[in-house]
């Protein structure tokens, strides 16, 4: 059975046009003792280390108390039982890294740092140093001070950009309030304990629930020197997968006006097939070849002068991705008619197949747009991460690209029949906002 | 006392000093060895007679080239009735081709695996994208067909038009870029702070037409013109071949054109300013903004100049005190963002936060406060000029980390013509920065009498922030005034 999905893969490479290699991606890959997943990667194009710690909890894992997984992430940088507050991301400075900071995301969370080379056994001392250690310095007042700042954070991304609330409208639409995916606004946030934050670390944070990824110019004893740092710490439990599938049963429909957009903005989304699942490429093919051209001139034909852009995401994640077309019109565009010439135009792709030139198209953009991706070495340990989350191995890169070579005709149309149903959406009209 | 107990009583005597190694090392984080080894790229930059002129970055770590051609059709070069016709010109390039529509064209550099894009600048226009090396020779010829032989078509034009003209009531609703257009009002000395970024007025580009638009091109795409630039797995032999195929149709100089009323009328080269305005603070009343947007800073030397890096430190050093101050200890706002606009007049710094209204004043004044603490202070510490100075040499290091940073970098070479040494010459005048410097330059421009403001927000925040601002030159600008929409 192994060696037939060998064959059939590499079959499927031969289709690729444009190839990118798991090469790109050799790693060796070790478990210590206490379940900690260690990965390395060596590229030597300069004398930086890329070093990037995942703990496998992330949002979609802390529903009981929506916003916890972020706010834990921030706490991680209020100092340790041995640093003091910030004197991590201090030492790290000083030494010359850069870009350290960290992200929360649906299935993990990752804390990352670019560093000359030197720096590693610092870097790798801070991580384990706040796996084990963080729990003492969490305060009452870190506690009130980060989600201070988590709100603070929000307005930033949310409140005071331009579609940012239209788009929590959305979301919030399509996944109800006990789902994961719901977002998290600033009400939710302050009712956060450090009692909460203490719970998680203690049972999160730890060797077996953790891949570390090291990429860049490693020493030989770089596995040493891992064993040194992190082989004595203990713990880390999984969090059990949520159950993240929607299927809704009918069209919703949100209209507000937007608190500071000018133009007229119409925005779908359907749940679709998780990442990496079957009919994530085609969904992806589909977006590449509509945002090509195709859909703007669609809609333009159906009603001409209204339309400033279009575009379309297959936002991909693990358990259940999203598809989603949004559209932006000329400040007296009325949203319900740029609506229905996209409507129209979505209907058109239920009765005209695409083409295999356009199929071709777009896998040779992601096959290119996936060798952008590697270009530096913390976008390549980034890159590793995302793929173990994932269930999948770190050089799953030959794999990944193949699916696209699988797309054809009859199953984006598949997917568009299974998917893009007028019934399984959530539909956003936003009107712009009178002069301020 | 047998061997073996003797081994076992040594042994044990060295456990409480290996306890208290480990000890030691648990609870404190091991020393890193100074200094940070910088790795720099050669750029070769090559002047044939009658061009076209190559700034090339050998990089072969992945089958991947980033290339662009670069034309020095950006803002400066637009003629004084045709504010923004570099903008409408970049547009129109990815409209399509002659004989072609937008989606042909797409289709064209889709079948190479290639996403174009376009951009403008004070000195340049630039088209560029990224490919695996075996497409590289198809991609450039293709990209210099494009800038050869645009669409004009009429119904493009009248969209890629009305976009532009539309910017404006656009952007309005984007409160980071009406304050940021504040500050260049205020730094500069504008009315019509968007004109020096090459955003013509609506009322102006309503007046371009498809011919205006082709004539300004044509007047361009020469190879005595042209800048090609390469990143990538591409050798510098096969990159001239490159180059030299790709371009072997266009004029060494403009050709003349046919019709004397499509010609452009000579560049000024001075953008289309409109007078200075006699302020250093600008007040932009919006009453439905959630949060103010306090932006300030002023000129700065532009890369590639002498003084550029000292300034570099005295920023970042200002902008992680305000992150300190403001983030850390006032907890008013989520970060201290920056930005350096290239504009027509010169280079601007920007540092701006988003804080609540009622936190206004007390911004302001923090940020005030450290400026004079800054100005005040001659003895900076030596060790946090290093570290600044470290983080920048890091940061000049992933300039040219992959093709396409390392492209960002040529374009920033090419847009001045600058030496193909100058990252090496910033980094050695980068290290040169001692504490001495960087407190002159803080005293020169981070004076509160040189340091300009823009605060955007509600009637509280800009009562709030009016305590707390200089009390000279204020002025108060609408965004639609900004906007140039007024």
């Amino acid at each position: 059975m192994r060696v037939l999905s060998t064959l059939l893969l590499a079959l499927l490479l031969l289709l690729l046009p444009a190839l990118a290699s798991a090469g790109e991606l050799t790693y060796e890959r070790t478990r210590l003792a206490n379940g900690l997943d260690v990965i390395t990667h060596v590229d030597r194009r300069l004398p930086l280390v890329a070093v990037n710690l995942s703990y496998h909890v992330g949002s979609m894992h802390d529903a009981e108390h929506p916003g916890l997984a972020h706010l834990v992430e921030h706490l991680m940088f209020r100092g340790t039982r041995h640093l003091g507050d910030g004197e991590g991301d201090r030492l790290l400075a000083e030494a010359g890294a850069v870009g350290t900071n960290a992200s929360t995301l649906y299935d993990h969370t990752s804390y990352h740092t670019l560093a000359p080379s030197q720096v590693l056994p610092l870097a790798l001392w801070i991580e384990s140093d706040r796996m084990a250690h963080l729990r003492p310095a969490i305060s009452d007042r870190t506690v009130r001070e980060e989600i201070q700042t988590v709100v603070d954070e929000w307005e930033f991304r949310v409140q005071t950009e331009r579609h940012g609330l239209d788009h929590d409208a959305l979301w919030a639409a399509l996944f109800p309030p006990e789902h994961p995916f719901h977002p998290v606004g600033p009400d939710r946030i302050r009712h956060l304990r450090p009692a909460d934050v203490r719970d998680w670390v203690h049972r999160f944070h730890g060797p077996s629930n953790a891949t570390l990824v090291l990429a860049g110019d490693l020493p030989p004893d770089v596995l040493e020197q891992v064993e040194a740092y992190f082989g004595h710490r203990r713990g880390g439990e999984t969090p059990p997968a949520p159950p993240l599938r929607v299927e809704p049963t009918r069209e919703q429909r949100i209209v507000r006006t937007a608190e500071l957009s000018t133009t007229a903005t119409v925005a779908m989304a359907w749940p679709s097939p998780g990442l990496y699942e079957p009919g994530d490429a085609d969904a992806d093919v589909l977006m590449a070849t509509l945002d090509a051209g195709l859909l703007r001139d669609l809609v333009e034909d159906e009603l001409p002068d209204a339309l400033l852009s279009i575009e379309t995401a297959q936002i991909s994640r693990v358990g259940q991705s999203l598809f989603m077309v949004a559209a932006e019109g000329t400040p007296t565009t009325d949203p319900e008619q740029l609506l229905a010439a996209i409507d129209a135009s979505l209907e058109e792709l239920h009765t005209r197949p695409l083409t295999k030139a356009e199929i071709d198209r777009a896998a040779r953009r992601f096959a290119t747009n996936t060798l952008r991706g590697l270009q530096r070495i913390d976008d390549r340990a980034q890159q590793i991460q995302r793929y173990v989350a994932a269930g999948k191995d770190p050089d799953w890169l030959d794999e990944d690209l193949a699916r696209y070579a699988a797309v054809d005709a009859e199953s984006i149309a598949r997917f568009i029949h299974a998917t893009l149903r007028t019934d399984r959406r959530v539909v956003l009209l936003s009107h712009p906002v009178e002069s301020p | 006392m047998s061997w073996s107990r003797r081994r076992m009583l040594a042994g044990l005597s060295t456990l409480p000093s290996l306890a208290c190694s480990r000890l030691r090392a648990e609870r404190h984080p091991p020393a890193v060895p100074p200094g940070v080894q910088v790795s720099l790229p050669v750029v070769h930059r090559s002047d044939p007679e009658g061009g076209p002129r190559l700034y090339l970055v050998e990089d072969h770590a992945l089958p991947l080239v980033s290339l662009a051609i670069a034309i020095r059709a950006g803002h400066r070069a637009e003629p004084t009735p045709q504010p923004g016709i570099s903008g409408v010109t970049a547009s129109m390039l990815l409209e399509g081709m002659e004989g072609g529509s937008r989606t042909e064209l797409l289709a064209r550099y889709g079948d190479l695996g290639a996403s174009p894009g376009t951009s403008t600048g004070p000195s340049l226009l630039v088209l560029g994208c990224t490919v695996h090396r075996d497409d590289a020779e198809a991609v450039l010829s293709l990209m210099a067909e494009n800038l050869r032989s645009p669409t004009m078509d009429a119904t493009a034009f009248d969209r890629t038009l009305r976009e532009h003209t539309l910017w404006p009531t656009v952007a309005r609703g984007e409160p980071a870029l009406v304050a940021g257009l504040g500050l260049l009002s205020a730094s500069l000395g504008l009315e019509s702070p968007g004109a020096s970024l090459g955003i013509g007025p609506p009322r102006r580009l309503e007046q371009l037409d498809p011919e205006t638009v082709g004539a300004f091109l044509r007047g361009h795409t020469t190879r005595g013109e042209a800048t090609i630039l390469m990143a990538g797995d591409v050798d510098e032999q096969r990159a001239r071949t490159l180059v030299d195929r790709a371009l072997a149709d266009w004029p060494a100089t403009p050709e003349p054109e046919p019709t004397s009323s499509s010609s452009p009328p000579q560049a000024t080269g001075q953008g289309a300013s409109e007078g200075p305005v006699r302020s250093r603070t600008v007040l932009v009343p919006w009453p439905t903004l959630p949060q103010a947007f306090i932006a300030m800073g002023g000129p700065r030397a532009p890369y590639g100049h002498e003084d550029e890096p000292a300034q570099a430190v005295a920023s970042t050093l200002l902008a992680s005190t305000l992150q300190y101050e403001l983030r850390t200890r006032q907890r008013s706002t989520y970060a201290v963002q920056s930005r350096v606009w290239q504009t027509l007049h010169g280079d601007v710094l920007q540092l701006w936060v988003r804080v609540d209204p009622e936190a206004t004043r007390a911004a302001v004044r923090a940020v005030r406060d450290q400026l004079r603490s800054l100005t005040g202070d001659r003895h900076f510490s030596e060790q946090v000029v290093a570290e600044v100075r470290t983080s920048l040499e890091m940061s000049s290091m992933l300039g040219f980390h992959g093709p396409e940073a390392t492209l960002g970098e040529l374009v920033r070479l090419a847009s001045a013509e600058l030496p193909a040494d100058t990252p090496q010459r910033r980094l050695a005048w980068l290290r040169d920065v001692d504490a001495r410097r960087v407190a002159e330059v803080i005293e020169h421009d981070l004076a509160d009498d040189r340091w300009c403001w823009c605060v955007a927000g509600d009637p509280e925040a800009l009562r709030s922030a009016g305590a707390a601002l200089p009390e000279d030159g204020r002025l108060t600008r609408t965004p639609e005034a900004l906007l140039g929409l007024a």
